[in-house]
């Protein structure tokens, strides 16, 4: 018999939860609202595994606060080029890498050219070109050798920016004169000396002293403008094929000595960011705002739905426990929430953020204890009223403690209550981290919207639309979403406003 | 109908204080009480029903909580056999709470919306720790149902109480009652809000099951109902216990004036029919703070002069046959 009517009990649930969706289907706001919803949270669940790309710690994955790369379909904006990365692999983790690259020498007997297994600590990968130059057979006047790297840019206007990278390390140069340099070649073979240094004794692993890049000032006064120059527009100054090379000069070399030099080159690479880039663009640093809008997403529901879940338990409790209990509990605890609601929201906010210190967890925490005075405002009334209820003197009269009173009786009586308080509390708790996140409060190691918003606002980017437009939109849909799903529960749990 | 009483009720009063708005209660110093129960006293037999009649807010329905302590009283003393239950403890009480039960009037306010017929029935076992597992509770309650004529009883169970007819609502708060089977049930007129047909079912069922329980307290305004239900009938009249007596005696033989205007209200389903007496004058006065006199002197036809100076004592004029009238008690 248990059986059978356990499943009975069972089928009557789903008859009810059936009852619901039903009474739910025909709410065309509840609906638009849970549409978006599911929108919202399968783009948190997904979104951020279409991008590689960390919201945060990655820079430079694209040219700096560069449009989507489908903005060349609109008007105006035909002049964008994406990204090149001529070298695909430039760890040289094992000996096949080093195929991507021309070597050329004017001594082909005296170099040898191996991968190492060592390579920069702090680089990509653990190999390393080996570059030794064998002093006995060779003739003491200039031997170089010239690792360079082909590759054709095909687009009429310049990419933003260019990159370069190198890390090399010397030994057995004594006596010897050493000179390496980098050096781009344009489509017309004019060369540019990026970097050059001599080299005359053995060093430890080493980078150029300057970033060798389009952005830096050592490279822009190679050029006769100066500081204004920007190199990345005048080296690619129309389609063609161009070259990056690394270069190693031997000169005065001591063929009395039988000491074999030797040179690792490691991470060799030129990268080059260009004026468009992904679905949305980058922001100030060159970081994807699409990743950065996908973590947010994460970011804004975490927040949201932790926040609201506990500043409605807060207020339940504690709306619970001053509604039954009434006298001097109902008194202190009702005066103290009074006393939470008149003090200012956000200045409170940000001083007790500023105490506390900036991460997610503190402002889930902070929201939450300044979030649940109204509600639990709300659930008290509900309860005052529920204790008149005849059925709750039954329960008395049937010998129920207050404990199974409140819980059996008064509790499943409120839950109405509290499914349409949590759904309205959500955009509220969005909102407000949003807010702290604008005022520069936010978790700095965790993007969300109301950060994305804060740096736009703080580089000045208002007029970059392709990047304010998704934060604040998504704000916005994600607290409507909230909103809509409140009012069509109230409208269903609560009779008096069911329309028929 | 010898032995102890089940219940013992002696000199109960209940005081409702009446707040007035902010600023009257700062500048007045007189308290004014609503008298709803005052200085009642009288016993409920085992196995007896005692039937508490009167009209709308005499203070039955206080006398009936103040009885099972939903309410506490002002002073007096209520006795359960030979506990004195207003002296007990918060937690002590609810250990007494089995014995007395109570049946309120309203089914449709006194039933949980949210729980389902088993676990509304269910309830007062699983409170009292009576049951041990599910398949108990189940077959307790189907059987509860099954007296109750809520056949079959599993089409009942999984149901919610806006789901059932007001009849069967009030089947399941008795059926919320007996099921533990108290010494001692309040049934605050449980008949008074359903249709004629239905309340004659209901009745018939309280009587058949009387062996669940040992004594009633029948509330009820209807002299006729509590004729056909009670041993014993006890008449209200504004907040004071009026006529006490068998219910044979109190319908043939009243003596105080307030009981024979009851008995002349009582309609007859006769149209032909004419009353013509009408021994009775004037409305109800109020209850906040009545004046010490008889409480029905302002009503009364036989008013004489002792009765507007002395409050009549509630005396047994033969047989337990007690009326408070100064002019019956010769």
């Amino acid at each position: 018999m248990t059986i059978s009517t356990r499943r009975k009990r069972f089928n009557r649930l789903i008859k009810r939860a059936k009852g619901f969706w039903g009474d739910y289907k025909q709410n065309k706001k509840g609906l638009f609202g849970l549409g978006l919803l599911f929108f919202f949270v399968l783009f948190a669940l997904f979104g951020p595994m279409l991008s590689d790309n960390h919201p945060v710690m990655d820079w430079d994955v694209g040219g700096r606060r560069v449009p989507p790369a489908w903005f060349k379909y609109l008007p105006g904006f035909q002049y964008l080029v994406p990204n090149l990365d001529p070298i695909d692999d430039v760890g040289f983790g094992d000996s096949d890498e080093l195929s991507a690259w021309d070597i050329e020498t004017n001594f082909e007997d005296s170099f040898t050219v191996t991968h190492s297994t060592e390579g920069y600590e702090r680089g990509s990968g653990p190999g390393s070109i080996l570059i030794s130059l064998d002093s006995e057979a060779i003739e003491p006047s200039a031997a170089n050798i010239k690792i360079s790297k082909t590759f054709s840019w095909d687009y009429s206007n310049p990419p933003k920016r260019f990159r370069t990278n190198l890390n090399f390390k010397a030994e057995g140069v004594e006596g010897t004169s050493l000179n390496i340099r980098l050096v781009l070649v344009d489509a017309k073979r004019v060369e540019y000396v990026l970097w050059q240094r001599d080299i005359i004794s053995d060093t430890i692993w080493s980078y150029p002293e300057y970033k060798v890049d389009s952005y830096s000032i050592k490279v822009k006064m190679i050029f006769p403008d100066g500081v204004f120059a920007d190199p990345a527009h005048i080296i690619f100054n129309g389609t063609g094929e161009y070259e990056f090379y690394f270069m190693a000069s031997f000169d005065n070399i001591d063929t009395e000595s039988t000491v074999t030099t030797h040179l690792y080159v490691d991470d060799l690479n030129i990268e080059l960011r260009g004026t468009s880039y992904g679905l949305l663009g980058t922001d100030q640093w060159g970081r994807d705002v699409y990743s950065q809008l996908a973590h947010g997403a994460k970011t804004s529901l975490f927040v949201g739905l932790l926040t609201a879940f506990i500043s409605v338990s807060i207020g339940l409790i504690v709306g619970l426990f001053a509604g039954f209990s009434g006298g001097l509990v109902d008194e202190v605890s009702m005066r103290f929430a009074d006393m939470l609601l008149v003090i200012p929201f956000l200045p409170l906010l940000l001083i007790l953020i500023a105490i506390l210190g900036q991460s997610v967890l503190n402002i889930i925490l902070v929201i939450s204890l300044l979030g649940w005075m109204g509600f639990s405002r709300v659930v008290r009334s509900q309860v005052l009223s529920l204790k008149e209820r005849t059925f709750i003197e039954a329960a008395r009269a049937a010998g129920g403690s207050t404990i199974h009173i409140t819980i059996k009786h008064i509790l499943p009586n409120v839950m109405g209550l509290v499914y349409v308080s949590l759904a309205t509390n959500v955009p509220a708790a969005i909102t407000a981290e949003a807010s702290l996140s604008f005022l520069g409060l936010g978790d700095p190691s965790i993007m969300s919207w109301g950060q994305m918003l804060h740096d736009i606002v703080y580089y000045s980017a208002i007029k970059e639309l392709y990047w304010v437009i998704p934060p604040g939109l998504c704000i916005a849909l994600l607290a409507v979403s909230f909103v809509m799903m409140g009012f069509s529960l109230d409208e269903i749990l609560n009779p008096r406003l069911r329309r028929r | 109908m010898s032995q102890t009483p089940i219940i013992r009720v002696r000199n109960l009063r209940k005081l409702f204080p009446i707040r007035g708005g902010g600023l009257s209660s700062f500048l007045t110093k007189e308290e004014l009480f609503v008298h709803a129960v005052d200085d009642v006293s009288f016993d409920i037999n085992t196995d007896e029903v005692l039937g508490l009649v009167g009209e709308s807010g005499c203070g039955k329905t206080t006398l009936g909580r103040l009885l099972i302590r939903l309410l506490e009283p002002t002073s007096g003393e209520v006795y359960y056999r030979d506990t004195n239950i207003l002296s007990l403890s918060q937690s002590e009480m609810r250990e007494l709470r089995p014995k007395m039960q109570i049946i309120f009037q309203d089914p449709y306010e006194s039933l949980n919306p949210r729980m389902t017929v088993l676990d509304l029935v269910a309830e007062p076992l699983e409170v009292n720790d009576l049951i041990e597992n599910d398949a108990e509770k189940e077959e307790k309650v189907a059987e509860i149902l099954e007296q109750m004529r809520l056949t079959p009883p599993e089409e009942f169970m999984f149901r919610y109480p806006h789901e059932l007819s007001g009849g069967q609502r009030q089947r399941i708060a008795v059926a919320r009652a007996l099921i533990i089977h108290p010494d001692f049930v309040v049934a605050d007129e449980p008949v008074s809000m359903l249709d004629t047909s239905t309340r004659g079912e209901i009745l018939n069922l309280m009587i058949e099951l009387k062996a669940l329980t040992r004594s009633y307290l029948f509330i009820t305004h209807e002299l006729a109902v509590a004729r056909h239900f009670c041993d014993r009938i006890a008449i209200m009249y504004l907040g004071r216990i009026m006529e006490m007596g068998t219910s044979d005696e109190i319908v043939k033989n009243p003596s105080h004036p307030y009981t024979r205007a009851l008995l002349e209200a009582t309609p007859v389903p006769n149209p032909k029919s004419r009353k013509e007496k009408v021994n009775i004058k004037g409305e109800v006065i109020s209850p906040i703070n009545p004046p010490r006199r008889c409480r029905f002197y302002t009503r009364c036809l036989m008013a004489e002069e002792i009765c507007s100076r002395l409050e009549p004592e509630l005396v047994d004029i033969g047989g337990g046959h007690m009326v408070a009238c100064h002019l019956n008690q010769g």
